[in-house]
């Protein structure tokens, strides 16, 4: 077996064994379920305060519901990432523990490739938990169909369910990229907090920046991130699903288009600059 | 065709930085070896053995492990394996699951198990405990069990004895020379416990200042350095003349105790004009007092100390 495939399997084993990731998992599940169920309750104390059952109530719907919830959850998924990834290398170094591998005749490439793989499937594994634990209590609690107002159909659920869904969908490249950026910043730094902080520090001056950089901000992956970017297609789409019809601009679909791609050169550019730094890391 | 060396270093240096760390460490550990790595703390013991796994960039000189360059160790023809300071365990992992990830990145398939290596090292008790939920000698044998699974061909050990109980100790020294007598497997060991070392390995390397001021077999390095006699008088400064008289007897040192003298000497047993016997007849014919007079085999702390002292004096 290669030196790349033994690293990735190691890489798997860490995944799938340490209480962190686990306990990470839990808490985007836990963020989400109570979103969906607190806002259930805001949607009930509103309802009462007009004097209306609140399924009349145009966000008493499943799909704004689960978008609102699936971006909460994606802040702590964003977090998440950041802080697992980007703080996991400067620990493991500190503490020797990449010498290991690093003397059982697996190159610095191959370890460092199948850490940034592992930071892409940790990536993927929290995105994916958000959604589906947003769903679920969405489905249970709300009901499907169209967006109703004061008895009429505001938005068709074909309408709105389209855009729910590439949102979410959306979502997925710039946090694959903060995965990758998680991992450069895990080996540009010598210690966990301050690799976490930067890498925070980096993604939260994107709305700061947003509008000087112009067209050219969906450029840097964080602007796109579902939580925290300035063009966060799920924020928009959760506004508009529950009714909010000036949440949708059309112009956004430009940004759609643009978002499928505009992370991968980020993503692609932190792996290299990973393997560049880590190459002459010493361990 | 000559076997090639299981480390082979020639004027190592490193540069850490602006400080350089390592210059001009020179190393042979040849097969089967069980080498100890000496050096007072800070000397570089830990920086040459990160050096020649090819941890740590090299600023200048030439590392080899079995004849691969330590650059490309993803190339060496024999399994190696570390157990390094720190010992390098994953604290969010058990014991078990830090030895099984281990067997994972080496994709060992047979030779020691998991069970078998923790047995060696006596921590077959603590196999689900978190790395850091053990001590610091518990946390040496873990990382000295996760060393020997399968079949490694190479062990590099920094400090393996440092922070264990005596009956850890004995363990692994009795463990290590099984190793290399039984299994052929060449060791390295940095230590600056000199007497366990002096116990165990086959030769030594010592270290100081990052550049290697003595190698040698250990039997010879003793045999080279001579016995030592230790001399307690009243009179010091007359034993002391006696002794600077003497051909056969070199680097006197001297202290008071109270009313006495303690003065302590090498005594060369090569081309000896004189015996102990005679030494001691010249003290007492010079009317020095001798109330002790004691011959001490000369042991890897009087190699160690009389190294580093030449080392200076060049210096200087």
């Amino acid at each position: 077996m290669s030196g790349f495939a033994r690293a990735l399997r190691g890489e798997l084993y860490l995944l799938t064994r340490r209480s962190s990731v686990r306990r990470a998992h839990l808490l985007v599940v836990v963020v989400a379920i109570l979103h969906v169920m607190g806002s259930m309750w805001v949607l009930q104390v509103e309802a009462g305060l007009e004097g209306i059952p609140a399924d009349e109530l145009a966000a008493w719907n499943f799909w704004p519901r689960l978008a609102a919830g699936a971006r909460a959850a994606m802040y702590f998924v964003e977090l998440l990432v950041l802080a697992l990834i980007a703080g996991s290398f400067p620990r493991e170094i500190a503490g020797g523990v990449t010498r290991d591998p690093a003397t059982r005749r697996i190159s610095r490439r191959a370890l460092l490739g199948a850490r940034a793989i592992g930071a892409l499937l940790l990536s993927f594994s929290l995105y994916g938990t958000a959604v589906l634990a947003a769903a679920f209590p969405s489905y249970l609690l709300f009901d499907r169909g169209p967006v109703m107002e004061d008895g009429d159909i505001l938005l068709e659920e074909l309408e709105i369910l389209e855009p729910v869904v590439m949102a979410l969908v959306h979502g997925l490249p710039s946090v694959l990229a903060l995965g990758a950026f998680a991992c450069l910043l895990s080996v540009a730094f010598h210690r966990g907090v301050v690799a976490s902080g930067v890498g925070l520090g980096m993604v939260l001056a994107t709305g700061i920046f947003h509008e000087a950089f112009g067209d050219a901000a969906p450029l840097w992956f964080a602007d796109t991130l579902a939580g925290f970017g300035p063009d966060s297609f799920l924020e928009q789409a959760a506004g508009f699903s529950q009714g909010l019809l000036n949440f949708y601009p059309e112009s956004f679909n430009a940004v759609v288009d643009t978002g499928w791609w505009s992370p991968l050169p980020a993503l692609v550019l932190s792996v290299y600059a990973a393997l560049f730094i880590f190459h002459r890391r010493a361990l | 065709m000559l076997e090639a060396s299981a480390v082979l270093t020639e004027g190592l240096s490193v540069r850490l930085g602006s400080t350089q760390v390592l210059e001009g460490v020179d190393l042979r550990v040849d097969c089967g070896d069980l080498y100890g790595l000496l050096g007072r703390n800070g000397a570089g013991k830990t920086t040459s053995m990160r050096a020649f796994l090819g941890l740590l960039p090299q600023s200048k000189g030439r590392c080899e492990i079995f004849g691969q360059s330590s650059t490309c160790l993803r190339d060496c023809p024999e399994p190696i394996a570390v157990a390094l300071d720190p010992p390098g365990l994953d604290d969010t992992l058990t014991v078990r699951q830090n030895l099984e990830l281990a067997r994972i990145y080496g994709g060992i398939q047979g030779g020691r198990s998991v069970d078998d290596a923790l047995q060696l090292v006596g921590l077959a008790h603590r196999a689900h405990h978190r790395g850091d939920r053990l001590s610091h000698g518990q946390g040496r044998r873990a990382a000295v069990a996760r060393a020997l699974l399968g079949d490694p061909r190479l062990l590099v050990l920094d400090e393996p004895l440092s922070g264990l109980d005596p009956e850890g100790v004995e363990v692994l020294i009795e463990l290590f020379r099984r190793l290399t007598a039984e299994e052929g497997v060449t060791v390295v060991l940095s230590s600056h416990h000199l007497r366990e070392v002096e116990a165990v390995c086959t030769r030594v390397g010592m270290i100081e200042g990052g550049k290697t001021v003595l190698e040698g077999e250990v039997a010879g390095l003793l045999a080279e350095a001579g016995d030592g006699l230790r001399v307690v008088c009243r009179d010091g400064a007359q034993a002391k003349s006696v002794l600077q008289a003497d051909a056969t007897v070199s680097a006197i040192t001297s202290h008071s105790e109270g009313d006495l003298f303690v003065l302590k000497a090498r005594w060369s047993a090569g081309s000896a004009p004189s015996t102990p016997r005679t030494v001691l007849e010249k003290l007492v014919q010079a009317g020095c007092g001798v109330e002790e007079f004691v011959r001490e085999r000369a042991s890897l702390v009087d190699v160690f100390q009389a190294a580093v002292r030449e080392d200076r004096v060049g210096l200087a």
